[in-house]
Order: C-alpha cells, then structure tokens, then sequence
C-alpha cells in the first residue's frame, strides 16, 4: 500500500501544480479591467528630466533636458515641455537646439519642435556662430538633417538669410532655402594692399 | 582669335569712377531660393535675382557667390535665356551737380571682388549717364571695367551673334577743369560712409 502512495502524492502534486500555472496563465490572459489608456492619454509623465544619448563606444553624443516629459503607449511617442537638445560631439561644433514643445516620434528618428525654436551652433576655428529662428523646425538627430516649411531667420556672424522655408544638413554644411530668400553678407574687409 | 581691342577712358575726369564706399558694403541678396555652403562659403541663388553692394545693383535669373579665403568675393550674375542682366553703379560726382550712374547689360555679369573688375559678357552694352541723360555707350561681347583705373577694355570678340566689331559713342563733354585747378574743389562732403 505504500509503495502505492508514494507515486499516487506525485501525480496530485503535479496535477495541482499543472493546474495552478494552467489557471494562473489564463488569468494573464483574461483582460482584467486594467485602465487601457485612451487615446491621447499617457502613461508615462515625468518632470525635469535629462537624458543622455550615447554612441556605440559609449561615448556621450547628446544631451536632452526638458520641463516635462510624457509617453504615448499607443504610438510610443514622447512629447517635452521646454525641451533642450545639447549636441556633445568632441569633434563638431557644439549645437544646441531649444523650443517651446516638441514630439519624439520612432523612437528618436524624427523631432519635430515647435514654437519659438533657436538652434545654434558654437563658434568654431575660423568659423562665425551660427543661429537660426523659427517657428517649427523637423530635426533628424541620426541624419543630423534640420528642415522646417515656417518662415526662418539665420544669422552667421554679421551676415544674415531669411527665407520661407529651409532644409540644413550638418554634415555636407549646406542650407536650401526657398521662397523670398533675403541674405546679407558682411564680411571683415579682404587684407588688401593700401593702393 | 580674332580681336578687335579698343582701350579708352570712359569719362575724360580720372575722378570719374565707381562710389569708392562700395567695395566694403555688405552683398544683399534677393531671390525665389538659395543654397549655401557654410563650408566653402559659397553659395547659389536664382529666381529674379537682384544683388546690392552699397550704390551697385545687379539684376539677373541666377547668381554664384564665393568668397577666398582671404576674404574677396566673387560673384556671376546670369541672365535667363533670352534676356539680359542687368548692372547699375552710382559713379563718385566728377563735377558739382552732376549725379552719374553706369549701366551695364548683358547675359552674364561678373565682379571680381580681388581684381576689383566688372566683367559684362556677351552682347555686352555699358551706358554711361549724366543726371539721367545717356552720354557715353560701348557694344561688344565682353566688357571689362577696372575700377581701380577707371579704364575699360572693350572687345568684340568673335562668338555667334557677334558681328565682330566694337561700337562706342561718345558724347562731347564740358571743357574739364585742369586737375591741378580742380584738386582743392573736389573734397568729398564725407569721408565715413553713412551710419547704417
């Protein structure tokens, strides 16, 4: 008889144990009235916050503060209150981006900053500071491409180009702008001879 | 190559030429779009261009600017096709009174900025006015003013459309006064230019 108990306490044990993990698994399954955000509800805010981006040898690229920070579950989206964006690149001018608000879209790909936007990039050896004004810009930090469809003011040191839109590419260092574009050049006098 | 070179002074005063102010004004740029190189500080603009430098205006469909890294500016004004650029220039006042301006026309109209010469290429006309009265006018295919001689080098060249020969009028001019009589009389009001 006992050694018939044995085996028999076994296939109890297990078949509680089958069963439990069985209803525990449909009980994760079954929707539990869990608050399914509506859209345009977050689920993450976060206040002040600082995030730092880093490249594949773990060296600091960029620096994003803003006021406050929420997240969308339903697109994945992240929108910012006050948002600063500090490029930290050792072998480029610093840039340095800021708006009123502005939405993070796939993950970081697409930024589009809206409101009162000034973006500026530091002097540089032999180089004038850059600024530029405007009222929405699209930045694209992975193709470090700048690009807005708003009027936009740029200021190179003394030399000024407004436009009605404009597309900035960082790494060619080239501006498109389009539709009443207005430029002023002003450069230091050439080092000529006395005539 | 054939060549028809005509050398002559345009305007019988040496006192006569370009507003000396200008070469040291800011370049303004109007235009539909525009590219620029921050790099190679150089860009490209077109769609009714007009370009300012203190009293020089230019007009044209498309403008190249660069600059050398020692600072010069260098600019093409072009035409589109079927038209002409246009280029106008206040002259310093040769005598009291007297407002000159230099018109140019052609399809493409080059300032070098270290030269300092105005280039008008092709079907090239520069006319010479004297309160708003056309004095002087030269025709050739190139053009070339030097203003640090006020001299102007007309050629006929011999590209299509060209009948190779050059053509100037000359108006008949006041008798000058003597540049050592007229020195004195010739200070300019100012020598700062104007507070912007």
């Amino acid at each position: 008889m006992r050694d018939r108990i044995a085996p028999l306490a076994a296939i109890i044990l297990l078949t509680i144990v089958v069963g439990t993990s069985y209803w525990y698994s449909r009980m994760m399954r079954i929707p539990r009235g869990a608050p399914i955000p509506a859209p345009g509800t977050p689920d993450v805010v976060v206040e002040r916050v600082v995030i730092t981006q880093f490249d594949a040898h773990g060296i600091a690229r960029n620096k994003l503060f803003a006021e406050r920070l929420t997240h969308f579950e339903e697109n994945d989206n992240v929108e910012l209150a006050s948002p600063r964006l500090v490029s930290l690149r050792p072998d480029q001018p610093q840039l340095d981006a800021r708006s009123m608000r502005a939405r993070v879209e796939n993950a970081g790909e697409r930024v589009h900053m809206m409101g009162s936007v000034l973006l500026t990039r530091a002097a540089a050896a032999g180089e004038p500071a850059l600024r530029l004004s405007t009222e929405y810009l699209l930045a694209l930090p992975d193709l470090d491409r700048f690009s807005t469809d708003k009027p936009v003011e740029m200021e190179r040191g003394p030399s000024t180009i407004s436009a009605q839109s404009m597309t900035y590419d960082n790494i060619a260092r080239t501006i498109d702008f389009q539709g009443d574009v207005r430029a002023s050049f002003i450069s230091p006098p050439a080092a000529r001879t006395k005539p | 190559m054939r060549r028809a070179l005509l050398w002559f002074l345009l305007g019988a005063t040496a006192a006569a030429h370009g507003e000396t102010a200008d070469r040291n004004k800011p370049i303004q740029v109007e235009a539909q779009k525009g590219s620029y190189n921050d790099l190679k500080q150089a860009g490209v603009f077109s769609g009714n261009v007009i370009v300012t430098k203190g009293t020089i205006r230019v007009t044209g469909e498309r403008l190249e600017l660069r600059k050398d890294p020692e600072g010069y500016e260098y600019a093409v004004v072009t035409a589109a096709v079927g038209q002409l650029a246009r280029f106008r220039q206040r002259r310093d006042a040769s005598k009291p009174g007297a407002e000159e301006y230099i018109e140019g026309l052609a399809e493409r109209i080059e300032y070098d900025g270290r030269a300092e010469t105005i280039k008008l290429v092709t079907r090239a006309q520069l006319i010479r006015l004297e309160n708003d009265q056309q004095r002087d006018e030269l025709r050739g295919s190139l053009i070339t003013y030097d203003s640090r001689s006020t001299e102007y080098n007309v050629d006929s060249g011999n590209s299509a459309g060209s009948d190779g020969r050059v053509r100037a009028i000359i108006a008949p001019r006041n008798p000058a006064p003597a540049p050592g009589e007229a020195a004195p009389l010739k200070r300019a009001p100012s020598v700062e230019p104007p507070p912007r």
